[in-house]
């Protein structure tokens, strides 16, 4: 059997890092790719029982991509299914652990991808997926480099979506080199895409530069008392080390950061609630043998989703319902198109923000299962910043005395990836 | 915000999603307090605009033909097919 192979096979038995391995993997470049991203004769779950045996007939644009590129998938990630977490922690086909310890949680939802770029020696390339930061997070806890491009920059064709007006499929990689190779490949225009833009370039031609007097502003409101005390003195020392690079750094104040939780999850869970409903037991995905009516029939499917799963379609069904709409979906709206021209002003001064990756450590599995799922929405609170605002963000492993990896976060303008290319590769120089 | 049990029943009648008495006890005291926490929101001054301000354009293709799938690949992933047809509920 080939080594690459091989690799796979052991760190999957000892992590749970795959929920589908390509047992016919032989030769190109491996890549490891978020079971929610559609690859041709191979197994596609979104890490849902729903879709547990669905095999697309079709790659994703991005798969196609790579593929043309000599690229080859290793396997299918374990993930929360169809991207419902924060923790990879949601579903029934298997949970990663984190490379540090095995006791905690790799993050999520691109947990998987994560973990084994981690641990690999063979694979340096990962495809993730983001809705509210499921890109950052899993490579904050991982200690790997996540990038989530500007919306609209990667097509989503083939993706299975969450919530369409916010998900990203990014590279999640060893290092911002890998990253930049990566995005360069993927991106661009997609005719079966209508939101892709034309707007990609050659990111590897960012790499070594200088960074003196790239302006950066480090957002108060994400360095307050909710943030670990480890996380906050890591990304302070990293700051002194651009500072020294030649980075000109300012502390800047978005109050509208505060209310960005709220404003995702009612637009986030009522796409979420809509999306969810193709899956009727027809055509495609679970069945059973249909000999009542239509309703009675939608109902037997929709009983095997998950507690998560249900919990997002009730909360996403319930603000979109007449009475509610207007105060939940359409107030979140305005919220979000605030919070976007308020950072195209910030974007006018910066050319960087900063905040922390995740507010915490990657936690034990046994401390996840405590928190209310209000406490779980609310640690994305800081990933969810780039995610509402469609702004492009990298999560990048500081330099740390902890056992356990931090994150820091990059937020740029839109199709500015160059900024987070420069800054993140002179940093790991 | 006033979350109960009835109010949980009528939305999932809506979202066709069948639950058990135990969860929609779980879910009427977890809604109750994340949707207060949500409705929070309804405080921070905005303009009534809903329509996105990102300056995306929609892009278009050539209405060409082009060939389609094979009929071998479309039934790959149903186990209810009839001859050239998928098999649905009856819808009454």
């Amino acid at each position: 059997m080939n080594k690459i192979l091989k690799e796979a096979k052991k760190i999957n038995r000892e992590y749970n890092t795959f929920i589908t391995i390509n047992e016919s993997f032989s030769e190109g470049i491996p890549i490891v790719v978020k079971d929610n991203i559609c690859t041709l004769d191979l197994k596609t779950t979104a890490g849902s029982k729903i879709l547990e045996n669905y095999v697309p007939i079709f790659d994703a644009t991005v798969i196609k991509k790579l593929k043309e590129k000599n690229f080859s998938v290793l396997g299918k990630t374990t993930q929360d299914a169809f991207g419902f977490g924060t923790f990879s922690t949601n579903t029934e086909l298997g949970i990663p652990k984190n490379p540090f310890d095995k006791n905690r949680s790799c993050g999520g939802s691109s947990g998987g991808t994560a973990a084994y770029i981690k641990l690999s020696e063979n694979v340096k390339y990962g495809l993730g997926q983001s809705t509210g930061g499921s890109i950052n997070c899993p490579a904050a806890f991982c200690g790997v480099v996540g990038l989530t491009p500007t919306y609209g920059l990667v097509s989503r064709y083939g993706l299975i979506d969450y919530a369409n007006s916010f998900d990203r499929i990014g590279p999640i990689t060893k290092t911002v080199k890998d990253a930049a190779e990566l995005l360069t490949i993927i991106s661009g225009i997609d005719t079966k895409d209508p939101t892709t833009q034309n707007k990609n370039e050659d990111y590897t031609k960012y790499l070594n530069e200088e960074i003196k007097g790239i302006k950066i502003g480090i957002i108060k409101e994400c360095f307050s008392e909710k943030i670990d005390e480890n996380i906050k003195s890591g990304i302070k020392e990293t700051i002194i080390v651009l500072e020294k690079k030649g980075c000109e750094i300012q502390e800047i104040s978005i109050p509208i950061t505060q209310h960005l939780v709220s404003a995702y999850y009612i637009i986030a869970l009522a796409e979420a609630s809509t999306n969810l409903a193709k899956y009727s037991g027809m055509i495609y995905g679970l069945e059973e043998k249909p000999e009542e009516n239509y309703n009675e029939y939608f109902e037997k499917i929709r009983k095997n989703f998950s507690l998560e799963e249900k919990r997002r379609i009730l909360l996403g069904t319930f603000v979109r319902m007449a009475g509610y709409k207007k105060a939940y979906y359409n107030k979140a709206i305005q919220i979000r198109n605030l919070a976007v021209k308020q950072f195209q002003e910030i974007f006018k001064k910066f050319d960087l923000l900063i905040t922390p990756t995740m507010p915490i450590l990657p936690p034990k599995f046994e401390e996840i299962e405590k928190l209310s799922p209000l406490q779980t929405y609310a640690m994305d609170f800081l990933t969810i910043i780039p995610s509402v605002t469609g702004l492009p963000s990298m999560s990048l492993p500081v330099k740390t005395k902890t056992k356990l990896p931090i994150g820091m976060q990059l937020i740029a303008n839109h199709f500015h990836e160059k900024n987070l290319v420069k800054v993140g590769d002179a940093y790991e120089k | 915000m006033q979350i109960n049990e009835e109010t949980v029943k009528k939305v999932a009648k809506i979202a066709r999603i069948p639950l058990e008495e135990q969860e929609v006890r779980q879910f009427a005291k977890e809604f109750e307090s994340i949707l207060s926490h949500f409705s929070k929101i309804e405080k921070v001054k905005t303009e009534n605009n809903i329509i996105s301000p990102l300056s995306t354009k929609n892009i278009f293709r050539e209405d060409e033909i082009e060939p389609s799938l094979q009929k071998a690949e479309i039934f790959k992933n149903t186990k209810n097919q009839e001859g050239d047809f998928f098999v649905s509920p009856k819808i009454k």
